[in-house]
């Protein structure tokens, strides 16, 4: 008998509040990054090394790693039988990562010269220390699953731990770019794919889907790998396959027979199409002498975000119906009465406006900082919807 | 195979959940309640051939009660999933088409969400120790 299904025990199920409280610091970490990009920005600024650093990390590990934490508490549970309860591993991961969060800024605001990268390994060390926690029940089942991307995640966090150590330590020949190439054009894409081609499905209802894509994926990917260690510069014609082929791949199962108007979908497609442009922006900076900020920036601010965002607020939002009788209320209640469709419209419509502004700082520098403001003003909405779930919780669960 | 055979079940019924929507954005209310009909009719049997066959027998053959194993998740679920029907149906009466609108999309998620539990975990679990004859009884 296979130990890990048998986990899936009523009992097992994680209570409402796990998965939130790391939802819900990720806004909170990304309203860090854009109080610091507000106060320096950095795609046109001189603080690259320093403040971008620090927004870059604040935004990979504050703002994806706790959100992607917080779904796993719930999808795992769903995809592979494994629940992940709210223990001590997930207790001290949050921890840590809020010391790295605040480490990040308090060291940037006071010690500039120190490397961010230190406080960049406070969160990498709360992902690590998270997943080696959880290898104690479920890492055989992890490395044996037909989920390839879930299958690497466990190695390309080591490898994303081990180079930002080298980094840190200035013992391996490596670059910043090559640790950035991996993190953002293989793990966080690896993550987005795996996790899209679950959710999708599950949430869209599209046609028929050939899952062996999922294969495809992996050998891509670690071509692309190899070439980021071997030959860095020639990485770009692996990573651009790749990346087209997966939006692509997310394009076709976003094609759902649910045509009902949907903000999460919005999102999505954001992200995808940021996606799309990123990969240019990086042919650009291969050829172009484009920024690699720029790249990055596209990367973060295009593809990454969009679909934190969107996800998000709809797996807040199913989750508490998902609880509700568990929460005390007898009468169905719908996504939309938890974060209404229009509150979630807002936040999509304030953080493409800032998406555009930020596109346009390219030819007219001055409107960047405009643009971190919009993009704040959208991740306080954002907030708002996320923290608003207990309210409507508490609202419905005391009506007769 | 148990799991082949049920995954298709469950396929059906999200194809006919989908034209049933259609149906109600396109305010089309008497094909939306003959088809929420059929889509009521077939979840609703499979959900009682799972409760009153599947699930004991499994719970039977395998020695996991149904308050330590999945069988007990899947049984909470359900219940719910009545819910959502019994709610859609409600508002469906009513021609609230944004109200069915909004709890098929919650109801879609519920058993998407379900579905993969059972298809992933459960209906696995069922090959390792039931004969496929079980469906016979469906």
């Amino acid at each position: 008998m296979n130990r890990p299904r048998l986990m899936l025990r009523p009992d097992n199920m994680p209570p409402l509040w796990q998965p939130m409280l790391f939802l819900t610091t990720a806004p909170i970490a990304l309203l860090m990054a854009v109080a610091l990009q507000i106060s320096e920005p950095v795609l046109h600024g001189q603080t690259w090394p320093t403040t971008g650093r620090a927004i870059l990390h604040l935004i990979t590990l504050g703002v994806f790693g706790t959100s992607a934490l917080g779904a796993s508490i719930q999808l795992f549970t769903v995809v592979l039988g494994i629940p992940l309860r709210f223990q001590t591993g997930e207790l001290i991961t949050l921890w840590l990562m809020w010391a790295g969060a605040i480490a990040l800024l308090v060291l940037h605001l006071y010690w500039p010269q120190l490397p961010t990268g230190i406080t960049g390994a406070s969160m990498a060390l709360a992902v690590f220390i998270y997943w080696m926690w959880k290898a104690r029940s479920g890492l055989r089942r992890l490395v044996l699953s037909a989920q390839s991307g879930i299958r690497t995640l466990p190695l390309l966090l080591s490898l994303m731990a081990a180079t930002g150590l080298a980094l840190l330590t200035g013992e391996a020949p490596l670059s910043p770019h090559q640790h950035a190439l991996l993190g953002l054009g293989i793990l966080v894409p690896s993550i987005v794919f795996s996790v899209g081609l679950h959710v999708i499905p599950m949430f869209y209802t599209p046609g028929e889907i050939d899952t062996s894509i999922a294969k495809y994926w992996y050998w891509m990917a670690a071509i692309s790998l190899a070439a980021i260690f071997v030959r860095p510069n020639h990485a770009a014609v692996g990573m651009s396959i790749l990346h087209l082929w997966m939006a692509g791949s997310l394009f076709i199962l976003l094609n759902r027979r649910r045509r009902r108007a949907d903000t999460t979908v919005r999102f999505w497609q954001l992200a995808l199409a940021g996606q799309i442009f990123t990969v240019f922006a990086y042919w650009a900076a291969v050829w172009h002498h484009l920024r690699w900020r720029a790249v990055i920036a596209c990367a973060l601010v295009g593809f990454v975000l969009p679909v934190i965002m969107g996800m998000s607020q709809r797996i807040g939002a199913f989750l508490t119906t998902l609880h509700a009788q568990r929460l005390g209320m007898t009468r169905p209640l719908s996504m939309r009465d938890v974060i209404e469709e229009k509150s979630q419209q807002r936040v999509f419509h304030y953080y493409v406006a800032g998406v555009l502004l930020l596109a346009s700082s390219v030819w007219r520098p001055e409107v960047e900082r405009a643009a971190s403001l919009v993009l704040g003003l959208a991740i306080l909405l954002w907030l708002r919807n996320l923290i608003g779930i207990p309210k409507v919780i508490f609202q419905r669960a005391t009506k007769p | 195979m148990i799991q082949d055979s049920l995954a298709h079940i469950h396929k059906t019924c999200d194809e006919i959940f989908c034209t049933f929507e259609e149906l109600v954005h396109q305010n089309r209310w008497d094909e939306a309640e003959t088809t929420f009909a059929d889509f009521r009719t077939q979840t609703l049997a499979h959900l009682d051939f799972e409760e009153q066959v599947l699930f004991p027998a499994f719970e039977q053959a395998s020695g996991i009660p149904r308050e330590q194993g999945p069988t007990g998740v899947m049984i909470a679920e359900h219940k719910q999933i009545r819910d959502y029907i019994e709610a859609i149906g409600e508002a469906l009466e009513q021609r609230q088409s944004e109200r069915c609108l909004d709890l098929g999309d919650t109801l879609m998620i519920t058993i998407g969400q379900h579905n993969m539990k059972e298809e992933h975990i459960l209906y696995p679990m069922c090959d390792e120790h039931l004969d496929a004859d079980i469906l016979k009884q469906s």
